[in-house]
């Protein structure tokens, strides 16, 4: 089977030029002087312009499959050069650091959510936040942290996002799941994923090897803020919610939109800024409000109770190459 | 043949000018494709066979 992006492109724009010289209107007014012949073009037309219309639809979402997985081969290839060479370097992780600041109550709505996720990515260091309740636990996981590729103690890095985009299971998500372990989360815990950008590709990456048995905690329910998550196949996730900002270019990196799914929401909110502040969780935490006021997000901000033991675990891979 | 004709013509026209070329797209999506637009092509010369009849 072959699909050549250039030849799906060009029937898209022949359908698009036809579609626009079959404009019922144009149409119409060509046949205007004749009442029967109106008639006839009245009583066809419609349907083969709307059919027109679904095709092109078709070869549009064709295109978008594509370049996702253009992107997905792209990151994959880029990660093995990369490694090959010596550029890109894979070393262990470790959790360097767990530090118990408290207890908190379980976030009343989506704002606080985005608010602690707002005060973790804020750290600048590779942490990620578990919140532990009775039967359920919260894990929040931030952005990339630094631009390196492997040589530096800080696994939050660019070749963990090759590897998200690619499929592939980063140092993050390894650390994810040892953080759970160490927080005491159970298998049977409930669990809630949230992650802004970089952190949204582990999570929803973590959630999908839940549902197929190979992440052992029980991810119920996933939330990202800005995150290129698109990629990913909705039957394999559990409940879903993506925020994105429309003036964030980051979740629009995978190159198409977010399933729509059942059970994958995606909010699109529109918060002024340059590309830079539009990716940040203030951003994020603005728009969480918009949709606490409409009430779509209640089955996420309600999904602990309770007070929760929080604990920070950062993380670590291998020597700092660079000393 | 009237300009009316000629529209609907020329657009079928262009309809099986972009069915796929199998040696860039191939497989079930492709042909899937083709076959709409060829069914498309026919509906408008069906339509045109019937503004032809019209008689005014």
């Amino acid at each position: 089977m072959l699909s050549s992006r250039a030849e799906i492109e060009r029937i898209r724009n022949s359908l698009i030029i036809t579609a626009e010289a079959l404009a019922a209107q144009l149409v119409i007014d060509v046949a205007q002087g004749s009442p029967i012949k109106l008639a006839h073009m009245a009583i066809r037309l419609p349907a083969v312009v709307t059919r027109l219309r679904r095709l092109i639809t078709a070869c549009e979402a064709m295109l978008e499959r594509i370049t996702a997985t253009e992107n997905r081969l792209l990151a994959g290839m880029a990660l093995d050069i990369g490694i090959t060479t010596g550029l890109i370097i894979n070393p262990p992780v470790r959790i360097s650091s767990a530090i118990e600041v408290g207890r908190t109550k379980a976030p009343a709505n989506l704002t606080s959510i985005a608010e602690r996720m707002k005060m973790l990515d804020n750290r600048g260091s590779p942490t990620i936040r578990i919140e532990k309740y009775a039967n359920a636990a919260i894990a929040f996981v931030p952005g990339t942290r630094t631009g390196s590729f492997g040589w530096t103690s800080n696994p939050m890095d660019m070749k963990t996002n090759l590897q998200e985009i690619s499929g592939r299971i980063s140092n993050v998500e390894i650390g994810l799941e040892k953080a759970l372990a160490a927080a005491g989360v159970k298998p049977t815990d409930r669990v809630m994923l949230v992650g802004h950008s970089q952190g949204g590709l582990v999570a929803i990456s973590a959630a999908e090897r839940s549902k197929n048995g190979q992440f052992p905690f029980l991810v119920e329910k996933v939330v990202t803020f800005g995150s290129p998550v698109a990629s990913h196949a909705s039957k394999n996730l559990p409940a879903v919610l993506s925020v994105e900002n429309s003036l964030d270019l980051v979740p629009k990196l995978d190159g198409k939109s977010n399933p729509k799914a059942p059970n994958w929401q995606t909010y699109q909110g529109r918060v002024e800024g340059d590309p830079i502040t539009a990716h940040l969780m203030e951003s994020y935490s603005q728009i969480s409000s918009e949709l606490d006021s409409s009430g779509a997000a209640r089955e996420f901000s309600n999904f602990a109770e309770g007070d929760a033991t929080v604990t920070y675990f950062e993380l670590s891979q291998g020597p700092d190459m660079r000393g | 043949m009237d300009f009316l004709e000629e529209l609907l013509f020329r657009a079928a026209t262009h309809l099986l000018l972009a069915v796929p070329n199998p040696l860039h797209w191939n497989g079930p999506a492709a042909s899937a494709c083709a076959r709409e637009l060829e069914l498309l092509a026919d509906d408008l010369r069906s339509i045109i066979g019937g503004l032809k009849s019209i008689v005014e």
